[in-house]
């Protein structure tokens, strides 16, 4: 269908963006990439009354090194974040997510902003900036405030964000940058959300043995799983096939996945627990 | 709130009044433009039949507001072919067979552009992945393959002869 009627905003300055949601609170919504959005507003299954629309708002679309911190502007889109040299030589897990979200087409638009604030609890990014401890920059009414990823996001389509906040920034802290890690995910279907998706990023010690792994699942909750007991687990371990195998088991055996039409409980476990041993052998050197 | 909206359509200059915010871009190129060989399939921004060229970058018109189309450079499949001559993806969809009903067709001509343009010579695992955004539900997606492969082979020799 199309959508219903609404107030449109195509403000060509961040202030400007920020004066509208101040103004229209709770009535408006933030359009970035529009690929999660639109399809909402088309099947009627969100019908906000105004929209403000950031295509023209300028220098949101970034990849920046600053002091070894890795800044992404919120408006940058897949297909930049997949094709950026700096993305694909120090975040691994980031580039490798990039590439399977929706297809194609959907990444030459939307964007990690829209996607992270989107919050669907089967999109690939919000588990991987668990896994790398991103930092959330958020521009709003009162001014800039920084939320940890891990704490960004609360529930299914909801994140902290308030309305007259808007996501301008994602920052990721030195210690997680160029370490090893992946993004797995299982669709059913190559451009389906993930049934389980796994974001492993691990720190390694020089003699071998892993300092800390962080391993984040999507799909199996409500919002971002940690696997916080596969992960103590390889703390301070050399990772060795069973080890992490061992921990595979105890990350599946941890989750209290959901049933859906998609797949039910046990089917989530058994995939995440193939996919958490593969994330880590992929990511653990000479395991 | 209805708004006036200058954008460049297969190389002409268009304005088109009286544009809604919700109009989508696929309605506007359809209904106001006449372009119908961009098509509406699905409705749920899976089908890709809508896919066309917007700033250089395939898109699902389906998925944009028209609005957004402001001074945007945008190309259709009508676009492609110049005068009565075929582009090499066309003409590789003619050879290889690469369509029965047609209704996924522009959208698949006008994505294989974009793959074409990033991966001037692509396996198969390639044009598969990169045609992800795309369905046909008539003809196996073989024929698509063997097309998408035929006009990349044309383009890298038109090319080398240059």
């Amino acid at each position: 269908m199309i959508p219903r009627e609404f107030v449109y905003f195509d403000p060509d300055s961040l202030d400007d963006a920020l004066g509208l949601l101040a103004q229209y609170g709770d009535d408006a919504k933030i359009m970035a990439g529009g690929q999660s959005l639109l399809p909402m507003m088309k099947l009627r299954v969100l019908s906000p009354p105004v929209i403000v629309d950031l295509w023209r708002v300028p220098d949101l679309a970034y990849v920046k090194e600053e002091d070894d911190v890795i800044c992404i502007g919120a408006l940058t889109t897949h297909y930049q974040l997949e094709t950026s040299a700096v993305i694909q030589a120090k975040l691994a897990p980031l580039a490798a997510a990039a590439k399977v979200v929706g297809d194609p087409l959907v990444r030459n638009l939307g964007t990690i902003g829209g996607s992270a604030v989107h919050a669907a609890h089967n999109a690939d990014y919000p588990a991987v900036l668990v896994a790398l401890g991103a930092q959330m920059v958020l521009m709003g009414a009162k001014g800039k405030r920084t939320v940890a990823a891990e704490t960004f996001f609360e529930d299914m389509f909801a994140t902290v964000i308030q309305s007259d906040e808007v996501l301008t920034e994602i920052r990721i802290p030195a210690e997680r940058v160029g370490r090893p890690g992946v993004y797995l995910k299982l669709s059913r279907r190559g451009t389906d959300f993930a049934l389980v998706g796994v974001a492993a990023s691990v720190v390694m010690a020089a003699n071998g043995t892993c300092s800390e792994a962080s391993i984040v699942l999507s799909g199996v909750g409500s919002i971002p799983v940690r696997a916080a007991g596969a992960e103590s687990l390889l703390h301070g371990q050399r990772p060795t096939m069973e080890l992490i195998a061992e921990a595979a088991v105890v990350a599946a055996r941890d989750l209290d996945p959901p049933a859906d039409v998609q797949a039910d409980a046990q089917y989530r476990r058994d995939v995440a627990q193939v996919f958490v041993r593969r994330a880590l052998t992929e990511s653990c050197p000479q395991s | 709130m209805n708004r006036i909206i200058h954008t460049t359509v297969n190389g002409r200059k268009v304005v088109e009044e009286n544009v809604e915010p919700r109009m989508l871009l696929v309605h506007l190129l359809r209904d106001r433009l006449g372009l119908t060989g961009t098509h509406v399939g699905c409705d749920t921004t899976n089908c890709g039949a809508c896919t066309i060229r917007f700033n250089g970058l395939a898109i699902k018109s389906c998925t944009m507001l028209a609005v957004r189309s402001e001074g945007a450079e945008i190309m259709t499949i009508e676009g492609l072919a110049e005068d009565d001559k075929l582009h090499p993806i066309q003409q590789g969809f003619w050879e290889k067979h690469g369509l029965q009903c047609g209704y996924c067709t522009p959208g698949m001509i006008m994505s294989a552009l974009q793959l074409l343009e990033r991966y001037p010579e692509p396996s198969e695992a390639i044009v598969r992945r990169e045609l992800e955004g795309n369905l046909c539900r008539c003809t196996g997606y073989q024929n698509i393959v063997e097309a998408v492969l035929w006009a990349g082979e044309q383009l890298k020799s038109q090319e080398s002869t240059v």
